[in-house]
């Protein structure tokens, strides 16, 4: 042991306290290692998603002639994508804000909007259940093309990979009038382009 | 790698020929490795190093060289993780037990680092966190070829002489103000010589063996430039 005893004699310490320094020298040199890389903390949060918000707006001009907007229920026959088979809303949804998973494996995504044009309800029976609704679809869908940019990461060994999408875009959309309010995508966000429809 | 050593003696020879008769002509080069990388080697299948550490005594400072490759890689189910690099780091320590005969060093010291790396990403889409959407599952694959990074170090530690020119000791590194260069949009998990890349700081610890080479006898001069101890033989 005295081989590998190292020395402060030249410290000019009392023995005692010689002996309390040698005993810290050998437990950080045993134990550092495992101390300081065990200090790392990696937090399983992400802020980011795949989920584009689309929120339709209603203008109303008041009396005062201010024009007031509020958010405003639609209905979809159906709204898909190009490349994805799910259907992600139907004509049972009726919603004022429409939740659109990007597509993770490209910077661009076309989604597909069918309008529902008239609705004509067949009663062959006084009993409602009996009631047959016949949709009729306008056959021109509205579309919505993004683009974005998207930023990998890992964020810990047991979470796995987080893509951030940046830099979003309307490259493409079929609607009059749209506004584009948020250019990330975040599960912390209300809307990120706004219709008005 | 090839250079790391010849600039070391480079700069000795220099300090040799030139500083006879000088309080800082350069008295040692003491050089090491980590052996860390045995531990690593035998424990670790994700991570992979070897390091090499040089430095030349001059007084009570030291000019200080490390350089290291390394080699990170995660695989799991859904993505695979591959890093490889080297880093170089370069300072001076200030050795404050200067008086002790048998050369022992407690440091402090500053450190500036460069490190140079690529990194490469495959993963598969389905199995991005907050991504459950019924896209259809593709493997990405997203790189960095060459990347780089640089950050600076506190450091502090002991060596101490364990038989004749032989030193064992530690190293305390804080670690800050890391920057990364050359990246696009894969975000490197791991940095060379830095470690995970989770915040701007770290820190880290390394074990060293050297082994002194001395060129002449050291004399240890008091505050007021008298010789009063000269280098303890084992």
């Amino acid at each position: 042991m005295d081989k590998f005893a190292f020395h402060l004699e030249m410290l000019f310490m009392p023995a005692e306290k010689r002996r309390s320094y040698k005993f810290i020298f050998w437990v950080v040199f045993i134990l550092g290692g495992n101390l300081f890389f065990s200090c790392q903390n990696e937090n399983c949060v992400s802020v980011f998603n795949n989920y584009l918000l689309v929120g339709f707006i209603n203008a109303d001009t008041l009396e005062t002639g201010e024009i007031e907007f509020h958010k405003n229920d639609t209905i979809f026959y159906s709204v898909t994508a190009v490349g994805n088979d799910s259907v992600f809303y139907d004509k049972d949804d009726v919603l004022s804000t429409f939740t659109l998973p990007v597509n993770p494996a490209l910077g661009l995504t076309t989604f597909s909007l069918e309008m529902i044009d008239s609705i004509r309800y067949d009663t062959l029976s006084l009993d409602p259940i009996d009631i047959d609704t016949i949709y009729y679809i306008n056959p021109t869908p509205h579309t919505i093309t993004v683009s974005y940019n998207r930023s990998q990461r890992i964020i810990s060994e047991e979470c796995g990979v987080e893509i951030a999408y940046t830099k979003l875009k309307v490259e493409e959309i079929s609607f009059p009038t749209s506004n584009l309010t948020e250019d990330k995508l975040s599960r912390f966000n209300e809307v990120n382009i706004e219709i008005f429809f | 790698m090839k250079y790391f050593f010849s600039i070391l003696f480079l700069i000795s020879a220099c300090f040799n020929l030139f500083g006879q008769a000088s309080r800082y002509a350069p008295t040692a080069v003491k050089l090491g490795v980590d052996p860390g990388t045995l531990g690593y080697m035998i424990f670790s299948e994700k991570r992979g190093f070897f390091e090499v550490e040089g430095d030349i005594d001059i007084d009570r400072f030291f000019v200080v060289a490390n350089y290291g490759l390394s080699n990170y890689k995660l695989s799991e189910d859904t993505y695979v993780y591959e890093n490889n690099g080297s880093y170089l780091r370069l300072g001076a320590d200030i050795n404050f037990m200067q008086r002790n005969p048998h050369l022992n060093v407690a440091l402090f010291g500053l450190r500036y680092v460069a490190s140079s790396f690529n990194d490469k990403l495959d993963y598969d889409t389905r199995a991005v966190i907050h991504s459950q959407t019924g896209w259809p599952n593709t493997r990405e694959t997203i790189s960095n070829p060459n990347a780089k990074a640089n950050w600076y170090e506190m450091v502090t530690g002991l060596k101490i002489r364990v038989v004749k020119q032989l030193y064992m000791g530690f190293t305390l590194r804080f670690k800050f103000l890391m920057k990364i260069k050359g990246t696009k949009n894969l975000r490197p998990y791991y940095v060379p010589g830095f470690g995970k890349n989770i915040n701007t700081s770290a820190f880290g610890f390394n074990y060293y063996i050297s082994y002194r080479l001395p060129f002449r006898k050291k004399i240890i001069y008091t505050d007021s430039d008298n010789k009063v101890i000269e280098e303890k033989k084992k």
